[in-house]
């Protein structure tokens, strides 16, 4: 681990000690190696895990998502060069290494083997985000943001320690790799109970579930386009990844502790999906738009089925970089108008056909078409939720069906149509936007020609 | 309340002003709660121009067009050298490095479960008492990857 760990840490003094106008190349090209290194941990020979010392392993749970996580950097900052362009240098370094930071704490966060350095890493990955929200976010509702962002996180987990102290007592470690042969049934009683609200609604928050969610809107609209990617890409997804590991401890009260919030999650699907057809905010929509597929997410890890552990975990990865690239490409939108309002930005197949493209990729995905990585997921998810209880396939239908809705209007709203008055001087496509999509659906794509790389460790 | 109710006395005054061009008193009013601005016209006509409303979230920028200057712009940096050497960077980088290299080596990441498999039959088999021979020479068709069709689902 330590052959991605150093090279991500020493991105910083690579920042600092660039020459001006070698920032943004150097980092680049170095994040995009790291990324190369990172798939070796997809190979994986063992059947249990890749164990590279007592601090971190990697699992066919974690390698994708480590994998994503260094994919996403490189992205990250070719996203930000423009809006960062007019800063000072010194801010324009700072901004790269608060990603370079949130980028080291998630690496170490998924590979952590023991549970109470994986909190501390959660926690720490709160910090780099929160400034970057709320020093380079563009309007001042995002001071606001930050705030939500970081309290409701904050909130939830604080339970989870006390937790993590109380399972430590009771067990004797947390380390990942002892604790999935810790057979022992959880006593019934009303203290392990909290227990099971302790240690998940952390994560539960994170996700996040319908009912704690709304910090995300406000975070994901007003953070910077870097902000909002790794946003909605990784950092939901600590969510998931958290319950997945931490539900196998958690038996048998998961089995009756889970109904409250598999109803909130099939219900906020719908109830999210339906918020986004009434969106006038492009980055809002979105953001309404990953807690829909993370309550499918929710729903897969509560119901624990090998399959619904594979659509959980090709969910999570195809998620990522859908909702990635839509933040992109709602972010070329208002580098040229300044604006969020989808309206506002209409007809732009006319003028940006190639951005039409992307556009219409994306919403594809989005609405997981066959035969992306997304529908493999959601398909896994349907199928594992209508084995469990088959009335949940009319919530799931539905869902489904205002999914497509929503990712069509948007498609629709800001594509076809006659374009404004307003916007007929914009700048064409550059280069770096084009790239920028090239790079989020050329893995989306090759996924869906080998998806089981991304199925978990139940495959 | 009173200061909402105010304002809406206030707006409607002014709409009626601007609309049918009866001198009132020149009020600019803007609102507390959102970012609605009422400016009555400047010329007193029969049709004063609309209320003004921000509609750009941030209106203070200048656009840099990176076009003008250098027309090859790729979108990266001002200076055209560096422009086009990110350009580059990220294309060998992110495409023909990372893509293709990566996509390669995923590609032939062997079937560990295959594999697995057919050690453990080979095991299974020597604890029952085969020769210890036999786990030099392994049957290859011996290790079959179950039908997941048939897993509980």
């Amino acid at each position: 681990m330590l052959k991605i760990i150093i090279p991500t840490i020493m991105l910083m003094p690579l920042t600092w000690l660039s020459k001006k106008n070698m920032i943004w190349i150097n980092t680049t090209t170095y994040s995009l190696l790291i990324s190369l290194i990172s798939l070796s941990l997809l190979n994986q020979p063992s059947n249990n895990s890749l164990n590279f010392s007592l601090m971190f392993f990697s699992d066919p749970l974690s390698a994708p998502l480590l994998v994503l996580t260094t994919w996403l950097l490189p992205l990250m900052l070719m996203a930000s060069q423009h809006h960062l362009s007019k800063e000072p240098l010194i801010r324009k370094k700072l901004y790269i290494t608060m990603l370079t930071m949130l980028q080291t704490f998630l690496i170490m966060t998924f590979t952590a083997t023991e549970l109470i350095s994986f909190y501390i890493l959660f926690e720490a990955t709160l910090v780099p985000t929160l400034i970057i929200i709320t020093r380079w976010g563009n309007q001042t509702e995002r001071l606001n943001a930050g705030l939500y962002f970081l309290f409701y996180t904050l909130m939830g987990s604080l339970p989870l320690l006390v937790a993590l102290i109380s399972i430590q007592n009771l067990t004797g470690s947390l380390n990942f790799l002892l604790i999935q042969y810790w057979n022992q049934a959880l006593p019934d009683s009303w203290s392990n109970i909290f227990l099971w609200l302790a240690c998940m609604m952390a994560f539960m928050v994170k996700m996040p579930l319908y009912g704690l969610h709304l910090w995300l809107p406000k975070a994901h609209v007003e953070a910077p386009i870097a902000g909002s990617m790794v946003l909605a890409a990784i950092l939901l997804k600590l969510g998931g990844y958290g319950m997945l590991r931490i539900t196998t401890m958690l038996n048998p009260q998961t089995s009756f502790m889970a109904y409250p919030f598999l109803m909130l999650s099939l219900w906020g699907m719908i109830m999210t999906s339906s918020i986004c057809l009434r969106q006038t905010d492009l980055k809002s929509l979105i953001a309404y738009s990953s807690v829909s597929h993370m309550a499918l997410v929710i729903v897969a890890v509560l119901i624990q089925t090998p399959w619904s552990y594979m659509g959980a975990t090709a969910l999570m990865i195809a998620h990522g970089l859908t909702s990635s690239m839509l933040f992109c490409l709602a972010n070329s939108n208002y580098e040229r108008t300044h604006s969020r309002t989808m309206i506002l930005a209409r007809g732009l197949q006319t003028l940006l056909p190639l951005m039409a493209a992307w556009w219409l990729l994306a919403s594809l995905t989005n609405l997981a078409l066959p035969p992306s990585i997304n529908l493999i997921g959601e398909l896994f998810v349907v199928m594992s939720s209508f084995s469990w209880s088959n009335i949940t396939i009319i919530l799931m239908g539905a869902n489904i069906t205002i999914t497509a809705l929503y990712s069509l209007y948007m498609l629709i709203t800001t594509q076809r149509g006659k374009y404004t008055h307003h916007i007929n001087n914009i700048k064409p496509s550059f280069t770096r936007e084009n790239a920028l999509m090239a790079l989020h659906m050329t893995p989306l794509l090759l996924l869906s020609l080998n998806p089981k790389i991304i199925l978990g460790f139940t495959y | 309340m009173a200061a909402g109710l105010l304002g809406l006395c206030t707006r409607r005054l002014l709409a009626a002003a601007a609309t049918r061009g009866i001198p009132a008193a020149r009020v600019r009013w803007e609102s507390s709660s959102s970012r609605a601005v009422i400016a009555p016209s400047a010329v007193v006509g029969k049709r004063g121009p609309e209320p003004t409303t921000r509609w750009q979230e941030d209106p203070d920028t200048e656009d840099e067009n990176l076009y003008e200057k250098n027309p090859d712009s790729h979108g990266y940096d001002k200076d055209p050298a560096v422009d086009l050497w990110n350009m580059r960077v990220v294309f060998f980088f992110g495409f023909s490095i990372v893509l293709v290299l990566g996509s390669t080596f995923v590609a032939y990441l062997p079937d560990y479960r295959w594999s697995r498999n057919l050690l453990a039959l080979a095991v299974f088999a020597f604890f029952q008492g085969a020769s210890p021979r036999s786990l030099d020479h392994l049957d290859l068709n011996a290790a079959q990857i179950e039908d997941r069709s048939k897993r509980a689902v």
